[in-house]
């Protein structure tokens, strides 16, 4: 089942007196459990798409459904609710909040919901999670107290904390060292296997890409190839 | 709630510079603001207790009139010099049995007011005011003096008391030295012209609460005051119109029309002229003084009995009976004088207010400057789900929490800094801020008054500071938690 539609979406900015055409118009569609890897160099428009399908941005033309829902009629209110309940994001710089320690990190969406209080078992959830990214020693510590590995892994718990289908991470290895990057992208394919969670990424790392099985390349706005790991098919 | 507090809490506590400026900013203001206030607040009570308790009473009574005046006549100061006269009470022997028979009247006293030229011949001159009075019902009204040399006027006995600076200022700007028993020239102006008496030096005084406004005052004989101002019988009658004399000076223009002229009732009867020059009766009458005529009564009233009360029903009674009279509180009796220390109130008020907006710009500033280096955090938030209300209530939160705590501080400093004005006395000794503030020495008391509107300034600074920072903050959309690291 697709839970997330691109249908010729565009995204056009204007930048001074000139529009720059950051995605010219794809199409594709993500299967729920996807390791799907949008990857292309710098200005191909892969952190566009990823903020399209993160409903953090809108796009120009086109549709992007989530669960089958079009975002493009949605209200700012409802756009926000669907994110909190259906997306999780893990950053290229972390984005932690910066006064609060890593428990409380990790626990700051559960706050957000129309249902903030923490039960027992949600509770129950956050430890799993902070056990789950091997953080259980670095409950009570802010974030200028962590190593960059450790941020991104409580990015990574935050992330999933709402039991969200998709998480949404843009580079999320580009600040780290290559064997914390091979840490984290180990532990996100672990989660992605133990929990059925949609992982999409957006990475010019080739060793990431390996990782994916379901592959996106973007090359100036558009799509050049868009294939499984075991069955490639043409982009459009 | 308590994660956005907890978070509020931090970012106050993480950004230690920027908090410390804004918070002693706030602080500054509220404790000037308290101990100011307070000071006012003491100095108002003080005119009032000086002013109903030495000379103004709890209410006073006076004729209607369309001008302004207080119990130093006329208020209207463009008038200048023998102007308006100060409207005579008219149906006094009503009032007296009207607040003889008020259980809620402790005492009462008429006053005639006005001033007298002090002329020293070659010595120079000196402008004095003059309060006329019956001295019994006065000092048993107003125990406010004691005397320091001679002795009180009695009643009937004609001359003039003085306070001790009063003589001390002629002694220092006349030369002149004044004695008990010596003779005094006043000299008075009015529509009437000049008039001129001379009365004794009868008793020189001290205020016991001072009161500076009273010090240029000098109490009189009534009747010599009458003199001076020309109350006299005569006057008294020719403001008496009759009913058809006022239809005929109301009717304006019409007064020089043809119709006018035609309906002139034709004369009855040859008027002998030598008859009317010869008759002195109206001259006699304009030369008598009258010793019923009372400028102001003032009544003190019993403890717990209410003046607004008292000058309702009053001005309600005079209305049904139509008697030209109106009642003031002590306030208006005082006039100008003792309005100084509202408008000086105004005056620093407008002044903190300045300041306050000056203040609130830096706190916006600071705030705005937080809300920038923040887009980040804030976005991170709206992606993580935040709604708008969120992050709205987590810039209030900062802001009244960071206004909260400095105000509080604020008030805690301003208290300590009111009880050692308090303790110690705040002396005054330049002469303008005696006046101002009705003493000589100031001793302010805390107020639960000046506590709420502390709290109030507070809560203003807060709410104020947040609408525009919020409104910035509320703009971040979620992509800046990309877009700017």
């Amino acid at each position: 089942m697709s839970i997330v539609e691109v249908k010729n979406a565009k995204k056009f900015y204007a930048l001074g007196k000139t529009t720059v055409e950051a995605v010219k118009g794809v199409s594709f569609e993500i299967e729920q459990g996807d390791f799907i890897s949008i990857a292309g160099p710098s200005g191909s428009g892969k952190s566009t798409i990823l903020n399209l399908i993160g409903l953090i941005d809108t796009a120009t033309d086109g549709q992007v459904l989530i669960n089958g829902k079009d975002v493009g009629t949605m209200k700012d209110r409802e756009i926000t609710l669907l994110r909190h309940e259906t997306i999780g994001f893990i950053f290229q710089s972390f984005n932690l909040i910066p006064v609060l320690t890593t428990r409380e990190n990790i626990e700051f969406p559960l706050l957000l919901g129309k249902d903030n209080k923490m039960t027992k078992e949600r509770k129950e959830y956050v430890d799993f999670l902070i056990e789950e990214v091997g953080l259980a020693d670095r409950i009570r510590n802010r974030p200028n107290e962590l190593s960059g590995g450790q941020r991104q892994r409580v990015a990574i718990a935050r992330a999933l904390v709402t039991k969200p289908v998709i998480v949404l991470a843009d580079e999320p290895t580009a600040n780290l060292d290559s064997q914390t990057g091979d840490d984290i992208l180990n532990l996100m394919k672990k989660i992605n296997k133990d929990l059925k969670t949609t992982f999409i990424f957006s990475t010019h790392d080739a060793k990431i890409v390996e990782l994916a099985d379901h592959i996106i390349r973007l090359k100036d706005g558009l799509i050049t190839e868009n294939y499984r790991a075991m069955s490639k098919t043409s982009g459009s | 709630m308590g994660t956005i507090f907890k978070i509020a809490l931090r970012n106050l506590v993480q950004h230690k510079v920027k908090t410390l400026i804004v918070g002693a900013l706030i602080t500054l203001g509220i404790t000037l603001t308290f101990v100011g206030n307070s000071l006012f607040e003491s100095a108002a009570k003080g005119v009032k207790r000086g002013y109903s308790e030495n000379f103004t009473g709890d209410v006073m009574i006076q004729g209607q009139s369309e001008k302004t005046f207080s119990l130093f006549g006329s208020e209207d100061f463009t008038s200048g010099m023998g102007g308006e006269p100060t409207p005579v009470i008219q149906n006094y022997p009503e009032l007296l049995d009207l607040l003889k028979a008020n259980p809620a009247v402790s005492s009462f006293s008429a006053q005639v007011s006005g001033f007298g030229i002090l002329n020293f011949d070659e010595r120079g001159m000196g402008f004095n005011l003059l309060f006329g009075i019956d001295p019994e019902s006065y000092f048993n009204t107003f125990h406010s003096i004691k005397i320091v040399e001679g002795q009180m006027l009695k009643p009937g006995q004609v001359g003039i008391m003085m306070s001790k600076k009063r003589v001390a200022d002629i002694a220092k700007q006349n030369k002149v030295n004044l004695k008990l028993g010596q003779e005094i020239t006043l000299q008075g102006f009015s529509k009437s012209g000049l008039k001129i008496r001379t009365v004794p030096l009868v008793g020189v005084y001290e205020y016991i609460v001072p009161t500076q406004a009273l010090e240029i005052v000098s109490f009189i004989d009534v009747q010599t005051l009458r003199a001076l101002n020309a109350m006299t019988v005569g006057t008294a009658a020719k403001t008496a119109i009759d009913a058809d004399t006022a239809k005929v000076l109301d009717s304006g223009d019409d007064f020089f029309s043809e119709g006018a002229v035609s309906a002139a009732p034709a004369p009855k009867a040859k008027v002998d002229l030598n008859n009317v020059l010869g008759d002195k009766s109206q001259r006699a009458e304009l030369a008598t003084i009258d010793s019923g005529a009372w400028h102001d009564v003032m009544i003190r009233l019993k403890d717990g009995q209410s003046p607004a009360t008292m000058i309702s029903d009053l001005n309600k009674t005079f209305a049904d009976k139509k008697w030209p009279l109106k009642a003031v509180g002590w306030k208006e009796a005082a006039g100008a004088s003792a309005s100084l220390t509202d408008a000086a109130q105004v005056i620093f008020n407008i002044v903190i207010i300045i300041l306050a907006i000056v203040a609130v710009i830096i706190i916006i500033n600071t705030l705005v400057i937080s809300v920038m280096e923040r887009t980040s955090e804030i976005g991170t938030m709206r992606a993580l789900g935040a709604q708008k209300p969120f992050v709205r209530a987590l810039f209030v939160w900062e802001t009244m929490t960071l206004a909260g705590f400095f105000g509080l501080v604020g008030i805690v400093l301003g208290s300590i800094s009111v009880l050692i004005i308090n303790a110690l006395g705040l002396s005054l000794d330049n002469e303008f801020l005696q006046v101002l503030f009705g003493a000589k020495n100031l001793h302010p008391e805390l107020s639960l008054v000046q506590v709420a509107l502390a709290i109030g300034f507070t809560l203003f600074i807060g709410v104020v500071s947040w609408i525009y920072p919020v409104s910035i903050a509320l703009k971040v959309s979620p992509l800046k938690a990309i877009a700017t690291e």
